[in-house]
C-alpha cells in the first residue's frame, strides 16, 4: 500500500455505487442458477428430483430422466439466447441513443429470420452454419436499412422514427416469410419457428456451431461500454473527448447484429428480451454502460429462461413458444417506455 | 504553447460548402471570441478546428502538424471542445458528467487514479458545482447543466478550449461568471480559450481578441478596438449602431440603433 491519498468525492462515490452494484451483481447470478434450476425441474410433465439429477448427468433409461436431459440444451439455449438479445438491445440503445431500440422492435430478428427462409425456401440451405451466416447477414442488412429509413428526413433519426421504421420492417419481412413458407409444405420447421421464435427441441448439436459467432458477438459489444458512455453525451462531445465515434458505432453494431443474427438462426425471432432487459438493469444499476452491458446479459438469460418455463407451464400439456411469452411481457414495457417523458419530446 | 491554425480552410455538409477560403490563428495563450449572425459558420469553424469536420480543402494544424495526423485520445489530451447543444444524458450525476471530461487520460484498461480524482474537483470548484456534484444533471437548471459542460471540459485540462455558445442559456450574473472563469482559467494555467459570442459587449471586454466573421469568411479580427467599430457591425449584421468606450472597461461598447425606442436626435 502507498500512503494515504484521500480519495476524494468522486472516487469515494464510486466506492459506493461499485458496492452497491457488486451486491446486485451476486443478486442476479443466484437469479440465474436459480432460473436454471426451475428450468431443468419443471415443464409440461411433472418428475422426481432423483429423475432429474440422473437426467443432467445425462442419463436416459426412464421417460423421466429423458425429458429432463433434453431440458438442459433448452436451458442453456434459453441463457445464451437471452443474454444474446439482453445484450444487443442494450448496445442497440446505446448506439442509437434510442430507448426504444431492439432487435425486434427494430425488425433486425424479423430481417435474420426472412434471409434464412429464403436461403431455404430459394437456394436449398441445410447446414446449420449456412443458417448462421445467412441471418447474420439478413440482421445487418435489416439493420442498414431501418436506420437509413428512420435517419431520413427533418431530425435525423429521433427515436420514434426509428421505432415506426423498424415495426414497419418487422412486419413487412415476416408477412414475406409466411409467403415464402406457406406454399411449401417442405420446409424445416414451418411457418411456425420461423414466425415466433421459442426454444424447445434445443440440442448441443445447434448449440455448438454457433457458439464462436456468439462469443465474438459478446466481444465486440463488451468492449464498447466506454465508447457507448461517450456517444451517450452526443456525437460532437464523444468526439471532442477522444471516442472515435463513427468506428464505435460500426463495431458496437456489428457485435449486436451478430448476436441478433446467431440467435434467431437457431431460434426464430424472439422480441422484446432487449427492450425489457436494459430498462430494468438501468433501474437498479444506473446507465454506465461498463456494467449495465455484462447486467444486461445476465438478466437477459434469466428472463428468457424464465419465461420459456413460463410458457411450459401456462398452456400445459401442450407449450406456448417462448417469444409469444416474451411479446406479452415486453408490451406493456413498451408502453411505459413511450409515456415517459423523454420519449415523448423527442 | 499549443499554435492551432486553419489555412485557405475550405468546409462544409454535402455539397453545401459554408467555410470558402479562411485562414485562421488561435492566438496561442490568449483569448478569442468569434462573433457573427446566425448560420454564418462559427459553429462549422470550430467543428474543423476540433477534427469533428473534414474539410473540403485546406488543412488544420496543431503545432505545425496536420490535425488528422493525431490519435484520437491524444489529440483530446490537448484540446477540449464544448459543442453548441450537447446531450445530456438521462440518470447521470454531475460528477459523473464531469469525470467523462478525464477520458482522454485514462488508458485501455487503467482505474480512476488519484490524479483524476483532483482533475474533477478542481473543475467543480473551479465552476462552483461542488455542492451540486451529485444532483442528476435533468435536476439542473440550464445555468447549471451549462456550468456542468464547463466543468467536464475543464476536467479534460487541455492546452485549448474551444466553446461553442458557453453563455447561452445563462443569465447574465451567470454570464459573467462564466467568463470570468475562462479568463481566470486563462490567466492561471495559460489555456488558449476560443469562443463563440452572440453578446458583442461581453465579447469585446472579456477577449483579447475578436474575430467578425460573415459568410464562411473573416470579415475582421484583431484587437477589440479596432474590430468593434459601427462599421463592422453594419457589415456583419446589417444593423445600425452606435458604439462608444464602455465606461467599465474602456472597451468599445456596442448600442444597437432600431427603429423604435430611440430619442429623437439619435434617430435623425
Ligand atoms: N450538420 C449540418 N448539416 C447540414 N448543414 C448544416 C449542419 N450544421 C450546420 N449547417 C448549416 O451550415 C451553416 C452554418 O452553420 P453554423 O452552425 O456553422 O452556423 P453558426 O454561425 O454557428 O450559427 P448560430 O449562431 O446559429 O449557431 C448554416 O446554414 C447551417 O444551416
Ligand atoms: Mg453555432
Amino acid at each position: 500500500m502507498t500512503a494515504a491519498i484521500a480519495p476524494g468525492p468522486t472516487a469515494q462515490a464510486i466506492l459506493r455505487r461499485r458496492r452497491a452494484r457488486a451486491g446486485w451483481l451476486v443478486l442476479v447470478l443466484l437469479a440465474l442458477a436459480g432460473a436454471a434450476v426451475l428450468s431443468v425441474a419443471l415443464g409440461t410433465r411433472d418428475v422426481g428430483w432423483s429423475a432429474i439429477l440422473a437426467g443432467v448427468r445425462g442419463g436416459t433409461d426412464t421417460i423421466a430422466e429423458a425429458v429432463v436431459a433434453v431440458r438442459v440444451p433448452r436451458t442453456v439455449l434459453a441463457a445464451l439466447a437471452g443474454a444474446a438479445l439482453g445484450l444487443a438491445g442494450a448496445v442497440m440503445q446505446g448506439v442509437t441513443r434510442n430507448p426504444l431500440a431492439d432487435p425486434g422492435i427494430l425488425g433486425i430478428n424479423a430481417g435474420a429470420a426472412m434471409a434464412v427462409v429464403i436461403g431455404i425456401a430459394w437456394f436449398g440451405m441445410v447446414r446449420l452454419e449456412a443458417f448462421l451466416w445467412t441471418a447474420i447477414l439478413g440482421a445487418g442488412l435489416a439493420a442498414g436499412f431501418v436506420y437509413a429509413v428512420g435517419t431520413m428526413g427533418r431530425g435525423g433519426a429521433t427515436p420514434l422514427k426509428l421505432a415506426l421504421a423498424g415495426a414497419a420492417t418487422a412486419i413487412a419481412a415476416s408477412s414475406f416469410t409466411v409467403a415464402i413458407i406457406l406454399p411449401r409444405n417442405d420446409i424445416a420447421g414451418g411457418v411456425r419457428s420461423w414466425q415466433v421464435g421459442g426454444v424447445g427441441g434445443a440440442t448441443w448439436e445447434a448449440i455448438l456451431p454457433c457458439l464462436p459467432l456468439l462469443a465474438a458477438g459478446f466481444v465486440l459489444c463488451l468492449i464498447s461500454a466506454r465508447s457507448l458512455n461517450l456517444l451517450a453525451l452526443g456525437d460532437e462531445a464523444a468526439a471532442g473527448l477522444g471516442a472515435r465515434v463513427a468506428w464505435a458505432r460500426a463495431s458496437a453494431a456489428l457485435g449486436a447484429v451478430m448476436l441478433c443474427g446467431a440467435t434467431t438462426a437457431i431460434c426464430g425471432p424472439i422480441g422484446f428480451v432487449g427492450l425489457v432487459v436494459p430498462h430494468l438493469c438501468r433501474l437498479l444499476i444506473g446507465v454506465d454502460h461498463r456494467w449495465l452491458l455484462p447486467f444486461s446479459a445476465l438478466a437477459g438469460a434469466i428472463l428468457l429462461i424464465l419465461a420459456d418455463v413460463l410458457g411450459r407451464i401456462v398452456a400445459r400439456p401442450s407449450e406456448m413458444d417462448v417469444g409469444i411469452v416474451t411479446a406479452f411481457l415486453g408490451a406493456p414495457v413498451f408502453i411505459w417506455i413511450v409515456r415517459k417523458r423523454r420519449v415523448r419530446d423527442l | 504553447m499549443t499554435i492551432l491554425s486553419a489555412a485557405a480552410l475550405q468546409a462544409g455538409y454535402g455539397d453545401r460548402t459554408i467555410l470558402r477560403g479562411l485562414d485562421f490563428t488561435v492566438p496561442p495563450g490568449r483569448i478569442t471570441a468569434i462573433v457573427g449572425a446566425n448560420a454564418c459558420g462559427k459553429s462549422t469553424l470550430l467543428r474543423c478546428l476540433a477534427r469533428l469536420l473534414r474539410p473540403e480543402a485546406g488543412e488544420v494544424q496543431l503545432d505545425g502538424r496536420a490535425l488528422n495526423r493525431f490519435g484520437a485520445r491524444d489529440l483530446a489530451r490537448r484540446l477540449g471542445l464544448l459543442p453548441q447543444s450537447p446531450i445530456a444524458p438521462d440518470g447521470i450525476t454531475v460528477a459523473d458528467l464531469v469525470s467523462h471530461g478525464r477520458h482522454p487520460h485514462q488508458g485501455l484498461l487503467s482505474r480512476w487514479s488519484p490524479e483524476d480524482d483532483r482533475a474533477v474537483a478542481r473543475a467543480l470548484e473551479a465552476t462552483g458545482m461542488a455542492d451540486l456534484a451529485e444532483r442528476d444533471i435533468d435536476a439542473l437548471s440550464g445555468g447549471q447543466r451549462q456550468r456542468a459542460w464547463i466543468a467536464m471540459a475543464l476536467a479534460q485540462e487541455t492546452g485549448i478550449l474551444l466553446l461553442d455558445e458557453p453563455t447561452t442559456f445563462l443569465d447574465i450574473s451567470h454570464q459573467v461568471e462564466v467568463l470570468d472563469l475562462l479568463v481566470d482559467l486563462n490567466r492561471s494555467r495559460g489555456t488558449t480559450i476560443v469562443m463563440v459570442l452572440h453578446d458583442l459587449n461581453l465579447a469585446a471586454r472579456y477577449a483579447d481578441h475578436l474575430v467578425a466573421m460573415l459568410d464562411g469568411r473573416i470579415s475582421a479580427s484583431g484587437s477589440p478596438e479596432a474590430v468593434l467599430t459601427e462599421a463592422m457591425v453594419e457589415e456583419v449584421f446589417g444593423l445600425k449602431s452606435l458604439v462608444i468606450p464602455d465606461p467599465t472597461s474602456g472597451k468599445p461598447m456596442m448600442l444597437p440603433l432600431g427603429r423604435h425606442g430611440m430619442r429623437r436626435e439619435v434617430a435623425e
